[in-house]
């Protein structure tokens, strides 16, 4: 939370020389980030960020006190000077009263006062001044004493028009208590809100006349008429606070504050300011008792902290006198044993429930030191004996693999604007930031390549050859859904020729890098999701147990694309394995020739590789073929025919093949084919 | 030699053939072109043609014995031209060859700005002992956040955009990670110490700016050992922070506040232009990094860590961000805008 610190206000509780720019260097680096410093005439503000956890500085007198912490210890000259608001005199007459009927758990505490003579008029000059640059708009001598307290004390102060309480009676009833369903209330903003169930308000028994810590009702309001106010200052339940105020989404300053934290020691005090600011500006005088019920139950609490912690965290020495010193500027009463080597503490009231554990006194003590006055020192011990996750740099080498073939690498959004599959296997966002980004794609990155890459180059490039490694995700019926890293590859070409060889020519270079060489191809399958994306001739590749690991095809008018499966390519990767083994040089001479067949065209290069795979060859013999020709010609295409020209490498690691050998293993491929696949054997050299 | 004298029929005059030795070896030394020099000895029409066809007046005798001391000649001339290194601005041998042209094109395309910058992430950690992680995106509510010392409904859990995820779970709420720090009490539930993880992954958050996307990566780093200190902390990041910017480059911490970090720290790097002395474009001579911090002795529980031997401390920060620091890209959506002439400069 980000707020407006004017140096001239805190230098009204801490007295000091320093030039704004040194205080903002020093607070910055040892407390709150004063992320700009403003010139305001002869004053200068500091816009602050302020965690959530330091409430306590939410205020001047808060900030300006650990401002003199940081600044004392960096030797420079400040000491402060927080006036404890004297108590009030007591009022002559009792006869106003306060019924106060309180559910403590919602306020634990209440203090109030009823004052009169009321002259609701203008603030003077320097509190108006003090409020504009703090942010707030000045509005009357009433009002604005509760902002200025806010501001300088970090306690919310409100203001009721007694009259319109109590309306003619002499007692006012203030009942605090939890809504329930359907209650309203016109705040004085003017608006009419419908109050969720469980927000603090405060009634006479009857009607409700404050939407309590967040914003007063319009029918308790202050305004130049009033004569005769309640003045008041509380501490509510946090949570129910702070879930009201989100629910209406209206978060006040009050709100914010009661939300976060309030100092239960500080809450009189800063009704006895108030009231002197009452009677200083509206020439108020008090005309009741002063009410102060208190169900805190707060009791100062202790906190220990071993000095070998503080050794261990801090990384050098420190002496226990220093940092007794530190840790009483701060506010915390501190103790020293020597023989246990231990700090016992006392938390102030203002940090009751930041500081608890150990590490809490650590983060105090050496963040006033300064974490700028730390050297760098690296941990000198052993690293993990870990096994490392050989993927990373699988998946590297396949990026590396595309960039040298011409492939630029993309990202595109994981979210989509709707089921990929529309079968139900995606995941929805509840909340989604715009409509086109609601779930999760659970198919495919190639889509979102194409409209959002290809797409818009095509105006400057006329070749465009992209890929995407990244995850689908899929609901499974486990506690976590399945996330699938996959890679998309899309080239594109204006003045195309058949890119699909070219791409086919990736796949296959890719899944033999990764060793995965079990696959068959599948045609497409007419119910398959992939009809949505892909235009026409497709083929899957599957494992032997049938899961998909990769599509390609034909996307669109000079477009074409494939996807691999990572994941279920990489359980299936010979590439992972750490069971590689040198194969021996076989330093035998290759028997090299050319057999030609004619095969039906049912008949894929698949299928007879296949067949060629299973043929039952001794141990010893190394078969190695490769596709020479495939031919079709006018008489063959009368006939539905198709030739077929391979070159067979064979080899044998015992010995140098003969003749005899060559036929044998010879023979064995012809009966192969011509039995299996119904060849016909043409010329063979 | 000229025409006129090639009609003289006095053979000692006509067939000096010293003279064109020496004439030879002249326009050799006057550094005449190799061509010019072989079509005037060696043509059709140069000398050692002129001798030939003055042969023909010469009685037979004579002709044989001429013939033979002109093709010695010939030979000779051959050879001194042979043994002629050409000079670099003379013209290659083949008109056609010209060596300085390209060579034949190889197409590299590019790896994508935020690979390129988690590759050096990783590259640079490893040399600490980090290894390299890569934890849900969907990830329970538990480990995004309760795990991290925020309860549910707990105040400080709106600092974080959340995406919610529509789930059939009736235990716990899924969400998209809004921060790589989901990763931390995973890896110490699979992990004994000591420990040296970097999680590198996809996050997101409900929010679309000149400085946000919804969907971003972050990289995290989490140490714990025995007695790990704060100077730890700084100096790992300033070993990252030379290697990653440069070696005059180096971090400081400013005190923070984060719920699974105590104490809790916000980093910042030297600014580049002032080098830390303060100037127009930083603030206080720095630019913040992102946020660190000393493990919450709460998280190292949820991690089943004994926080009587260990600590040890954790960052997470944007690769986004570092990259657009060092390469001062202006705009974070360039990043995910995929243009090619912006993806084809890494």
């Amino acid at each position: 939370m980000n707020l407006l610190y004017p140096y001239s206000w805190i230098k009204k509780f801490l007295i000091t020389d320093i030039s704004a720019n040194d205080f903002s260097k020093y607070v910055s680096l040892c407390g709150s980030s004063v992320e700009r410093l403003k010139k305001d005439g002869d004053d200068y503000i500091f816009d602050t960020e302020i965690t959530t956890n330091r409430w306590d500085l939410m205020s001047i007198r808060g900030f300006a006190k650990d401002a003199n912490a940081i600044l004392s210890y960096h030797g420079k000259k400040t000491s402060l000077n927080l006036l404890s608001p004297k108590t009030p005199a007591l009022s002559k007459s009792t006869k106003l009263k306060i019924k106060a009927i309180l559910d403590f758990k919602i306020c634990p505490k209440f203090c109030a006062v009823i004052m009169d003579n009321i002259k609701v008029g203008e603030s003077p000059a320097h509190i108006k001044n003090r409020l504009i640059k703090v942010g707030q708009r000045p509005l009357n001598s009433i009002i604005d004493v509760t902002n200025y307290i806010y501001h300088e004390f970090g306690q919310p102060m409100h203001a009721f028009d007694f009259d319109k309480i109590a309306k003619g009676a002499n007692t006012a009833v203030m009942r605090t208590r939890s809504s329930k369903k359907g209650e309203s209330l016109i705040t004085l903003d003017g608006q009419k809100r419908a109050l969720p169930e469980g927000s603090i308000i405060i009634d006479d028994t009857k009607t409700i006349y404050d939407l309590a810590g967040i914003m007063g009702g319009k029918n308790s309001a202050v305004d130049k008429n009033t004569k005769r106010i309640i003045l008041f200052t509380q501490i509510y339940d946090k949570k129910a606070i702070r879930k009201t105020s989100l629910l209406l989404n209206h978060r006040t300053l009050a709100a914010q504050l009661f939300e976060k934290g309030i100092d239960p020691l500080n809450v009189l005090p800063a009704l006895y300011r108030g009231i002197e600011l009452v009677k200083k500006y509206s020439k108020g005088q008090i005309a009741s008792n002063i009410y102060n019920i208190d169900h805190t139950n707060y009791k100062p609490r202790k906190t220990s902290l071993s000095h070998k912690k503080l050794i261990t965290y801090l990384g050098q020495d420190l002496k226990p006198r220093a940092t007794v010193k530190i840790l009483e500027s701060l506010g915390f009463k501190t103790i020293y044993n020597p023989i246990q080597k231990v700090y016992t503490c006392q938390v102030p009231s203002w940090r009751y429930d930041d500081i608890n554990i150990e590490e809490d006194l650590i983060e105090e003590i050496i963040r006033i030191i300064g974490y700028f006055n730390l050297q760098p020192e690296l941990v000198t011990k052993s690293p993990p004996q870990i096994i490392i996750d050989k993927r990373y740099s699988l998946e590297n080498a396949i990026k590396y693999f595309l960039k040298f073939n011409g492939f630029s690498e993309a990202y595109t959004y994981s979210l989509v604007d709707k089921d990929q599959k529309e079968d139900g296997s995606a995941i929805y966002i509840k909340n989604p930031l715009t409509n086109d980004k609601k779930v999760l794609r659970n198919l495919s990155v190639l889509p979102n390549l194409i409209s959002q890459v290809i797409q818009p180059n095509k105006g400057v490039f006329n070749q465009i050859k992209v890929f995407e490694m990244a995850n689908i995700y899929l609901k499974t019926n486990k506690e976590m859904p399945l996330e699938n890293l996959v890679l998309g590859v899309v080239a594109y070409n204006k003045t195309s020729k058949e890119n699909y060889f070219y791409l086919k020519g990736i796949l296959d270079a890719i899944f033999y890098y990764l060793k995965v060489y079990d696959y068959r191809y599948q045609e497409s399958n007419s119910n398959s999701s992939w009809l949505k994306y892909f235009k026409e001739i497709f083929i899957t590749l599957n494992t032997k147990k049938g899961v998909e690991i990769a599509v390609i095809g034909k996307l669109d008018t000079n477009l074409w694309g494939f996807q691999i499966n990572l994941d279920t390519a990489f359980t299936l990767s010979g590439g992972i394995s750490t069971k590689d083994k040198f194969n021996p040089i076989n330093t035998h001479v290759p028997v090299i020739e050319d057999i030609s067949f004619i095969v039906k065209p049912l008949i894929r290069y698949q299928n007879i590789s296949n067949t060629l795979n299973s043929i039952n060859l001794p141990p010893e013999i190394e078969l190695i073929y490769k596709i020479k020709d495939r031919y079709v010609d006018k008489k063959l295409k009368n006939k539905e025919e198709v030739s077929y020209t391979f070159e067979f490498k064979y080899n044998s690691l015992k010995k140098q093949l003969s003749d005899k050998d060559v036929v044998k293993i010879r023979e064995l491929i012809i009966r192969a084919l011509e039995k299996g696949l119904k060849a016909k054997m043409r010329m063979k050299r | 030699m000229d025409r006129k004298i090639a009609k003289v029929t006095d053979s000692r005059a006509i067939f000096n053939f010293d003279v064109v030795i020496k004439e030879l070896e002249k326009d050799i030394g006057e550094k005449k072109d190799i061509s010019i020099i072989k079509s005037k000895y060696l043509g059709k029409r140069g000398e050692i043609a002129k001798l030939t066809a003055n042969l023909k007046n010469l009685p037979a005798n004579k002709k044989s014995e001429l013939g033979k001391k002109i093709n010695l000649l010939r030979k000779e001339i051959v050879n001194i031209i042979s043994q002629i290194t050409p000079l670099p601005d003379n013209k290659p041998q083949s008109l056609d060859f010209d060596p300085t042209l390209p060579g034949q094109q190889i197409e590299i395309g590019s790896l994508h700005l935020v690979t390129k910058t988690i590759q050096e992430i990783e590259d640079i950690f490893s040399r600490l002992g980090f290894y390299r992680r890569r934890y849900p995106e969907v990830e329970t509510d538990y480990f995004a956040f309760e795990a991290l010392n925020m309860p549910i409904e707990h105040p400080a859990r709106d600092e974080w955009e959340t995406f919610f995820v529509k789930s059939p779970r009736s235990a716990g709420a899924l969400v998209l990670t809004p921060h790589t720090s989901n990763g931390q009490v995973r890896e110490m539930l699979k992990t004994k110490p000591p420990i040296r993880m970097l999680n590198i992954a996809k996050c997101y958050r409900r929010q679309e700016d000149a400085t946000h996307t919804q969907m971003f990566f972050q990289f995290e780093g989490l140490l714990i050992d025995r007695d790990v200190s704060i100077k730890n902390l700084i100096g790992t990041l300033d070993f990252f922070v030379k290697n990653y910017f440069g070696n005059n480059r180096k971090t400081r911490l400013r005190p923070y506040d984060f719920r699974f970090t105590e104490p809790s720290f916000e980093v910042d790097i030297n600014c580049p232009h002032c080098l830390g002395k303060g100037c127009k474009t930083c603030k206080g001579g720095g630019h913040e990094l992102g946020g660190a911090g000393m493990v919450h002795p709460n998280v190292l529980k949820s991690g089943k860590i004994d926080t009587k031997k260990y600590n040890g401390f954790a960052f997470g920060w944007g690769v986004e961000r570092i990259a657009m620091m060092k390469y001062k890209i202006p705009d974070l959506r360039m990043i995910y805008g995929n243009d090619l002439r912006f993806l084809k400069q890494f």
